[in-house]
């Protein structure tokens, strides 16, 4: 609130022209309109599709891999090195390559929100499972688990944590590399919808996707955190 | 049924660093099947790793470990189950969910049947949709107990079971054991450096020194024995003097 009242405060006092800041009313006129034409919700539309379809993709990924990698510890040293230089590289920076080979379609910004997105969840997960109390080895050993019962009962509950931390993470990641890839190449989508609103000079609209893109990111985590906190009831403290 | 499982020069050595250990060093023990023994010692002297290596979460380097029923034939695949030092229950799941955990086979009405004997048995009965967090040291530990006893075990190894427990809950949990352990019909291996402890529950003591079992004593004392009892400070002089 206090936000909105010093945005209100400095655009209507004149030190910012309204070009650079309009005011909170001209931005929520906006929004009306965007909204009773159904441009705003074929855009926000266009997004989420593109950010869930990316991000359960690094879903089916990253889960399986993590999974793979805590009980091949060979494969993993293996691999770590080229998983860490991957995750270094900045999804945005392989537009123009993911362009050449995916076409200038969904499936490039399908990927990059995948590449966004699987970091976070991966490294999370990986983590969850490293962090199992080595005691519940012997546990399940006595109680002559097996790798079904061990994942089902002792490994997948005790990282599920974890587990939920990184969707946060990587759903996060996901939005802003979204963002991204449609203000470079896309006909609709939020991030399409402020680049073509900057090219007009059209500051409203662009505040208006940019609270959007806020609203909608803050509404996934928060839906992340409530299934999170649902789901693992023994470990609050991590919420 | 009960297994008595016997021990004939078991030696098993690990590498710390570099450094080799060797906790067990030709050791030979029988315990025998019904009965409740004790190998009592100092703390690193080789007895948790005595109970992995009958429960087989360690293997043996060299000599031999064989199961026997009543009658001493071979009794092979005993069903055996471990009650840890800390009751290692897992959290996401209830009180009920960790006990049917060990008998995750049986038709669900049997599982039923048994969590609420077992919880009755250690005192327990209305905890069963608990969680973990919700239970005191000492009902955790009792949750520990039952888990261990609710398979019907052929062999039931406990590994300082009340090891990790203030002293008065320690007494009052060793004193019910004393009495739960009259009904349930398996052989018992018990860990521990307590000598009360081993000396109120035994049947027979194995004391353990440098790998080996160095004395031995039997308990003949009937049971259940109550901490006060003047007969049980003979049994406990004995053993303090294998201590010093």
């Amino acid at each position: 609130m206090l936000i909105v009242i010093a945005w209100a405060f400095l655009s209507s006092s004149g030190i910012f022209s309204e070009f650079l800041l309009p005011t909170p009313a001209k931005v929520f006129k906006s929004f009306l309109e965007l909204c009773e034409s159904g441009e705003l919700s074929r855009h926000i539309l266009a997004s989420s599709g593109r950010v869930f379809g990316g991000f359960f993709m690094a879903v089916i990924v990253a889960l399986p891999l993590a999974y793979f990698f805590y009980h091949s510890p060979e494969a993993e040293a293996r691999s770590k090195l080229t998983l860490e230089a991957l995750r270094f590289i900045p999804p945005l920076s392989l537009i123009p390559l993911l362009i050449l080979w995916l076409g200038i379609g969904e499936p490039a910004k399908l990927a990059i929100v995948f590449l966004a997105s699987f970091f976070p969840i991966y490294l999370n997960v990986f983590s969850g499972f490293k962090q199992i109390n080595s005691a519940y080895d012997e546990l399940s050993q006595t109680l002559r688990l097996t790798k079904l019962e061990k994942f089902r009962h002792i490994e997948f509950p005790a990282s599920l944590p974890n587990i939920f931390t990184g969707l946060r993470l990587g759903f996060g990641y996901s939005w802003r590399a979204l963002v991204g890839a449609e203000l470079i190449a896309a006909t609709s989508g939020l991030g399409y919808l402020i680049g073509d609103a900057s090219e007009m000079s059209r500051t409203d609209r662009v505040f208006v996707g940019i609270l959007c893109i806020a609203v909608l990111g803050i509404a996934g985590d928060q839906l992340f955190q409530f299934i999170g906190k649902r789901c693992t009831p023994w470990a609050r403290n991590k919420w | 049924m009960v297994a008595g499982v016997s021990l004939v020069d078991v030696s098993k050595t690990f590498l710390d660093g570099k450094r080799a250990v060797s906790p067990l060093k030709d050791l030979s023990l029988t315990v025998q099947p019904g009965k409740l023994t004790t190998v009592l010692g100092k703390s690193g002297c080789g007895k948790t790793t005595l109970l992995k290596v009958i429960c087989g979460l360690e293997k043996i380097d060299s000599g031999k470990i064989q199961f026997f029923r009543d009658d001493g034939s071979a009794f092979e695949d005993p069903k055996i189950s471990l009650v840890f030092q800390d009751p290692r229950l897992l959290p996401w799941k209830s009180v009920r969910e960790n006990l049917e955990l060990a008998i995750r086979t049986l038709p669900a009405a049997e599982q039923e049947k048994r969590v609420n004997e077992v919880l009755e048995l250690v005192q327990l009965s209305g905890t069963a949709d608990l969680y973990p967090a919700q239970l005191s040291g000492g009902m955790a530990q009792r949750i520990g107990l039952a888990r261990g006893i609710i398979s019907r075990p052929d062999l039931l190894l406990l590994d300082e079971p009340f090891g990790a427990l203030d002293f008065m809950t320690r007494s009052k949990l060793q004193m019910d054991f004393s009495k739960i352990q009259t009904e349930l019909e398996t052989t018992m291996l018990l860990i521990t450096h307590d000598i009360n402890e081993a000396v109120l529950l035994s049947d027979d003591i194995a004391f353990m020194r440098d790998g080996k079992i160095a004395e031995s004593l039997d308990i003949n004392l009937p049971k259940p024995r109550r901490y006060g009892d003047t007969n049980l400070s003979q049994y406990q002089k004995q053993l303090f003097n294998f201590f010093i």
